[in-house]
């Protein structure tokens, strides 16, 4: 690699102050950094300093993804698959799936990667490696037959409104992913929601087997008339808890596997990259609330009420967007305290959204988005209650 | 009654280079001089000038703003330098040791007399005998006046910042004069003095049995003045009460039983660059080519006076400063650079969260070295820093609001606890300097009380 290293010095002065180049600097940064660390070292006290840093900090959550991102890529392939009457070999469907999902992770990156640096061209800062979390997770929360073209209106929505525009990293109030698939979500419902979305067909448009349906458990759930009995329709339509759980089902890419998003959780906890609190208050809002509506839950309530908690959990994308999207540092509390009671109400407020308004099946993504509206309200009450039990110094 | 106090939010980082309790003293050195700019806020007012002989206590200096306090020589012979740097600033003043270098006589006092002296007396002669500026003054740790009474005084044996003298070399032989100098601290605040110590010094809590009146438990920083009072404060009154290290109350408790101005204390030289990190006596005002005698370093180097955290990056041509008691060497910068850092496992990188192997070695010893360890960034609110936090106060929503110009709410929330003790910066993966942008915001603050 010393190749490598003496190239990037030869090029330094061309990016540093007064270089032809100078504009570009924080791309230079980018990715010298990327490759070597960074060299500088501290000019006052502390004068040692922790090894972590926001690179390392974001590759975590990315290693994380992992599980979810092989899966969706798997899953998205199976259903194409399963779709279009194919065989079902693992090699030949994950190939697929790598044909559907890849494009619309290149063209995030590369459309949202572009505002990155056109900004910190602008502002004249480093490029944040936030980025990095964000273009993993929009694509995820897509159904593998979006359009790339919207795939690219949604992931610039997310970076310059859910984030610049308000100054950039640090500074969002909103979860740029979630702001843009939320975005995508309003603007193209027909391409977002439905039974026909979720099994890519543009790779074998020839033929479509007779007996598929692309229903998700949400939208089974959602349909089910008032005299069914709920869990029974989703086991009759193919979805029991088990495979909920493994998540060979219909649905966004990244969200449907319940195991491989706690494989991720497991990861985000034992480092401490993700808060524990959060993702563990989500759970007890989302089951106390599914608990209450089975409590009154009778003849005349719509048979989404008497759904169980269990399945409630397993669902959609709680999972995922529990371990993922709700622990996003920037737009969540900063508080212990403050994290239990908006891990709370997101899982309360997801399936509430769920069993009032079928309309909305995805119940998750517009509770986290409403709470990490009210994230610094929390947060500000509490430090005032903080503030009570301190012994007050001032000047 | 010895109250147990458990500090928490704590961090030891297991730096290596540990000095050992050995002790040996360094021999007499040619100079010795005094960093008149790294005393904080004083406005220095020189009272000797270049070629002057002086003796041991000889008024070299003293603040424009209270003349009470005074600084001495210590050394006797020939100030051969007065270095001024920029808009004519003291810096640095430097004696040429004589042969016999003289000594100035201060008044004695006996443990009689100091029962019957007036306050104000004893006082005096402290700040005359050139030991006043040891009393510093929280929240801002101004050195107080010397007519204020103190709501209380509050001692700390022990220092926990890596690496400081250790309590147990220090008052080995010094029994006596820590028993007369928390007499002296006792006259002083009209009884109101706190001794706390470190939970497992059983040494300090043999010798000295009811003095010590705290124990403080946890890893760094629990030992700072600033954190004891944090925990034992029962009330806003005692916000403004003054501290003063083990150490240098020894230094003001020989002032007053001999009657001459203290030149002697134990520092250490610490940190992983050198050959044998030990305990020394030295000189008041020693110079650190003297301090680093007989190593040699091959590697880029940093020297700090004062420990890893709060001491400042000198050069061997200076001189250990008036309130520091501690010498680290550091590797400056890397050894060599990595190649895609992130993916690493890191089972040889320390820190404070769980983002590496490390985090599974148990107990060891790290060696660090100065790189910054990453790239400034933006405030991620991750939650690192309220961790590390030993007086409770939200770091990152303290440096929003100072940036934000919101400097009265930040004192609000409890930014005047802060004892600066770098834990909140040494953990932060953005890298944001929060200890600098509270220290700016405290010299703000002093400025415009003086005005």
């Amino acid at each position: 690699m010393k190749w490598l290293r003496r190239f990037f010095k030869h090029q330094e002065p061309h990016f540093v102050k007064g270089g032809r180049f100078e504009k570009l600097f924080p791309l230079f940064e980018a990715t010298h950094s990327f490759l070597f660390g960074n060299s500088s070292v501290t000019k006052k006290g502390p004068h040692v300093r922790d090894n972590l840093d926001t690179k390392r900090y974001m590759i975590m959550v990315v290693v994380a993804l992992l599980p979810c991102i092989l899966f969706g890529i798997y899953n998205a392939g199976y259903h194409s698959h399963k779709a279009a009457g194919l065989d079902l070999g693992m090699l030949s469907v994950f190939m697929t799936g790598l044909r559907i999902v890849l494009p619309i992770f290149i063209v995030t990156f590369l459309v949202g990667g572009l505002w990155e640096v056109l900004f910190s061209i602008l502002r004249k800062h480093e490029i944040n490696e936030g980025f990095l979390v964000t273009g993993m997770l929009f694509p995820l929360t897509l159904p593998p037959t979006i359009p790339l073209w919207m795939v690219a209106v949604g992931i610039t929505f997310g970076v310059v409104i859910g984030k610049e525009v308000f100054g950039g990293t640090g500074r969002n109030f909103l979860n740029p992913a979630l702001t843009g698939r939320a975005f995508l979500f309003f603007a193209y419902p027909a391409h977002m929601s439905g039974d026909a979305v979720w099994a890519s067909l543009s790779l074998v448009k020839d033929k479509v087997a007779d007996a598929f349906s692309g229903a998700t458990p949400l939208a089974v759930a959602s349909l089910t008339s008032p005299n069914q009995n709920i869990t029974d329709e989703l086991i009759n339509a193919g979805y029991t808890l088990r495979d909920l759980f493994w998540g060979l089902i219909p649905g966004s890419i990244g969200e449907t596997a319940v195991w491989a998003c706690l494989l991720g959780a497991g990861l985000l906890i034992l480092t401490g990259i993700g808060s524990w609190r959060t993702m563990a208050a989500c759970v007890i809002g989302g089951w106390g609330m599914a608990w209450l509506f089975n409590s009154i839950a009778g003849s005349q309530t719509p048979p989404l009420f008497s759904l169980g908690p269990l399945w409630h959990l397993c669902m959609g994308g709680f999972v995922f967007g529990t371990v993922f999207m709700a622990t996003d540092p920037v737009s969540s509390p900063s508080l212990p305290e403050s994290q239990w009671i908006y891990g709370i109400l997101i899982g309360a407020m997801t399936v509430l959204i769920r069993t009032i308004n079928p309309a909305y099946p995805e119940g998750m993504m517009l509770a986290i988005l409403i709470m990490n509206v009210f994230a610094p309200v929390i947060d500000h009450m509490l430090l005032q209650n903080r503030l009570r039990k301190r012994i007050p110094n001032v000047l | 009654m010895r109250l147990p106090l458990k500090v928490k939010n704590t961090f030891d980082i297991q730096l290596a280079g540990k000095p050992s309790l050995k002790i040996r003293a360094l021999s007499k050195p040619n100079r010795v001089g005094v960093e008149v700019a790294r005393i904080p806020y004083i406005k220095p007012k020189l009272a000797v000038k270049e070629g002057d002989r002086v003796k041991i206590g000889r008024l070299l200096f003293y603040d424009k703003n209270d003349p009470q306090i005074q600084f001495l020589s210590p050394g006797g012979g020939v100030i051969t330098k007065i270095v001024f740097g920029e808009r004519h600033q003291l810096q640095t003043i430097e004696i040429t040791l004589g042969e016999n270098e003289g000594y100035e006589t201060f008044r004695r006092i006996s443990i009689n007399e100091l029962g019957k002296m007036p306050r104000e007396e004893v006082a005096a002669v402290i700040a005359k005998g050139g030991c006043w500026a040891y009393f510093r003054q929280f929240p801002l740790r101004v050195i107080p006046s010397l007519n204020e009474i103190p709501p209380a005084i509050y001692v700390t044996l022990d220092n926990d910042e890596p690496y400081s003298p250790q309590s147990e070399v220090f008052l080995k032989n010094k029994i006596e004069e820590f028993k007369f100098g928390i007499e002296v601290l006792k006259k002083l605040a009209n009884g109101n003095v706190k001794v706390g110590t470190r939970s497992q010094n059983e040494f300090a809590k043999n010798k000295f049995e009811s003095l010590i009146t705290h124990t403080l438990s946890g890893d760094y920083p629990a030992q700072d003045p600033g954190v004891f009072l944090y925990y034992a404060k029962t009330s806003a009154n005692e916000n403004k009460s003054w501290y003063i290290k083990g150490q240098d109350l020894l230094l003001i408790a020989e002032l007053l039983m001999t009657g001459k101005y203290p030149i002697e204390r134990v520092i250490v030289l610490a940190g992983c660059m050198v050959k044998k990190p030990q305990h020394f006596t030295a000189r008041t005002g020693i110079s650190l080519e003297k301090v680093l005698e007989g190593n040699s370093f091959e590697a880029p180097v940093r020297v700090i006076a004062g420990g890893v955290f709060t001491g400042y990056q000198v050069t061997e041509e200076g001189y250990l400063g008036f309130y520091e008691t501690a010498v680290q060497v550091l590797q400056e910068g890397k050894e060599k650079e990595d190649f895609l850092p992130f993916l690493k496992l890191g089972q040889d990188k320390a820190s404070f969260s769980r983002a590496f192997l490390s985090k599974i070695v148990p107990a060891f010893q790290w060696k660090m070295d100065t790189s910054l360890n990453g790239n400034e960034r933006a405030c991620i609110e991750c939650g690192h820093c309220p961790q590390v936090c030993p007086v409770e106060i939200l770091p990152q929503t303290m440096m929003k609001w100072i940036t934000a110009g919101e400097t009265e709410s930040a004192i609000k929330m409890g930014f005047l606890d802060c004892t600066s003790c770098g834990l909140c910066t040494y953990v932060c993966p953005s890298k944001i300097e929060l200890d600098s942008i509270f220290e700016e915001t405290r010299e703000i603050l002093i400025k415009e009380l003086h005005k």
